[in-house]
């Protein structure tokens, strides 16, 4: 396509009629042909996402339930959801779980890197099984978790127990700040193999050179991981931080599979409240509102994050 | 600047021991194409201690993120009574295959579900196919 294009391009220039201040026209390449040749992208994008967006919209500011009549109700739906303490509790809940498991999901992501990027013996073992929880996925992880905190029987408590830690009868998902501390410990666990990743792909493409020049100016280890590593690999390191703060923000399937929210709505992120609201409550124009409130929230801490994290000239 | 010196020394002498210990067949075998990063065994400066402490925090990181899983597949072959029971070491070893033998019974149509998602696996796989490699015309 953009041969063909960059090829018309070059032709029509050379038979543009007409004086400057006029439209160019090309004689060979009428607009039509440029028109029919986008048609099919357009048509697509049209269809499968501007009009989902207006029709969302459009649900929005109705209430609409799932089943049965609705009605136009303008936006007695995003007013209600400012006045709901439910929903502003589970955004402060969503962003406080996303600050706790930011940091160490990248500091872990980062060690792990360093420690298979080498071509060492067992490196290519290690980072499969670094790599293995993101691939069981968060759904099978959490009913194994479900089971092993189970009190007396589940094997966190067991072992904790073994280790004298506690006296291994704590039930951990029926209370909120221990349930939030085992789903923060169990989420970093899991998803700090995709940091690895992507931090291992980055640090491998340096060239060696770097290194072999630090060292011949007598640079520690330590220099240089802060001095070459970090800065040549922060594009990496920020990409790592945008994904693990979006995938914290939208969290939802631990949740749902470990506490359902609870108890009471203490566990309850933002996803969760749109999935009850939607699902139990079957209110789906007030959940289309909620969602709309979500993009808007995740849209603004990204365009943040691009900001504080923008390559920055010196 | 003294510690400048004393850190070229300190690099000088982790070169000769790595050379030393390495031995001439990396070098007169140099890969084509592979390039040797920080921490590398074929990096000159590669010590014993970079080595140790690899050994240590990979087997270590390694016990943490393999073992849950482990105990996760242990978890599938033992019977239901055992999993919600407290363990105890004689009961936690006792394996069987009856939780495989109940979800491959019929009524359990576990078999059905599975051809389900081949099917929508390879359709979409055939599909995909299909629909990426279409004539390079309308490109």
């Amino acid at each position: 396509m953009s041969s063909i294009l960059a090829k018309s391009a070059g032709r029509s220039s050379s038979v543009i009629i007409g004086s400057p201040r006029k439209k160019r026209v090309s004689l060979t390449h009428p607009p039509r042909t440029g028109l029919a040749l986008v048609t099919p992208a357009l048509v697509f994008v049209v269809v499968f996402v501007i009009a989902p967006l207006i029709i969302a919209i459009y649900i929005s500011l109705t209430n609409w339930p799932l089943i049965g009549s609705y009605h136009f109700i303008g936006f007695e739906n995003y007013i209600k959801l400012f006045q709901d303490p439910a929903f502003g509790k589970s955004i402060g809940y969503t962003l406080l779980y996303t600050g706790i498991v930011t940091v160490p999901i990248v500091v872990l992501g980062y060690f792990l890197a360093v420690l298979v990027r080498a071509k060492r013996r067992g490196a290519t073992v290690l980072r499969t099984i670094f790599f293995l929880p993101y691939v069981v996925g968060l759904t099978t992880l959490s009913f194994i978790l479900v089971l092993e905190a189970q009190p007396s029987s589940g094997l966190v408590n067991v072992i904790l127990k073994l280790l004298n830690i506690t006296d291994g009868t704590t039930a951990w998902l029926v209370n909120g700040p221990l349930a939030t501390g085992l789903i923060c410990v169990f989420i970093v666990w899991a998803v700090s193999g995709l940091t690895m990743v992507l931090v291992m792909g980055a640090m491998q493409s340096i060239p060696d050179e770097v290194y072999e020049a630090a060292s011949l100016e007598g640079a520690s280890w330590w220099q240089q991981e802060r001095l070459i590593t970090m800065p040549m690999i922060k594009n990496t390191i920020a990409l790592s931080v945008i994904i693990s703060v979006t995938g914290s923000l939208l969290a939802f399937t631990q949740f749902y599979i470990l506490t359902q929210g609870g108890p009471g709505n203490e566990t309850q992120t933002i996803v969760g409240y749109i999935y009850n609201r939607a699902f139990v409550q079957l209110q789906l124009g007030a959940a289309t509102a909620e969602a709309f409130v979500l993009i808007i929230v995740v849209g603004l801490v990204t365009a943040f994050q691009f900001w504080a994290l923008r390559e920055k000239k010196s | 600047m003294t510690t400048t010196t004393q850190s070229r020394v300190n690099a000088a002498s982790a070169r000769s021991t790595s050379s030393a210990s390495l031995g001439a067949t990396a070098r007169t075998r140099p890969r084509r194409g592979w390039k040797h990063h920080q921490g590398s065994v074929e990096h000159p400066r590669d010590t014993r201690l970079k080595r140790t402490l690899f050994a240590i925090a990979g087997i270590g990181s390694a016990l943490i993120f393999g073992v849950p899983l482990l105990v996760a597949i242990l978890r599938a072959f033992q019977p239901n009574a055992v999993i919600v029971a407290a363990p105890t070491w004689t009961t936690f070893w006792s394996f069987g295959v009856q939780n495989f033998e109940s979800i491959f019974t019929p009524s359990q149509h576990l078999l059905t579900g599975l051809v389900n998602s081949l099917i929508v696996a390879i359709t979409a796989a055939v599909v995909t196919a299909i629909v990426a490699t279409l004539p390079p015309s309308l490109d």
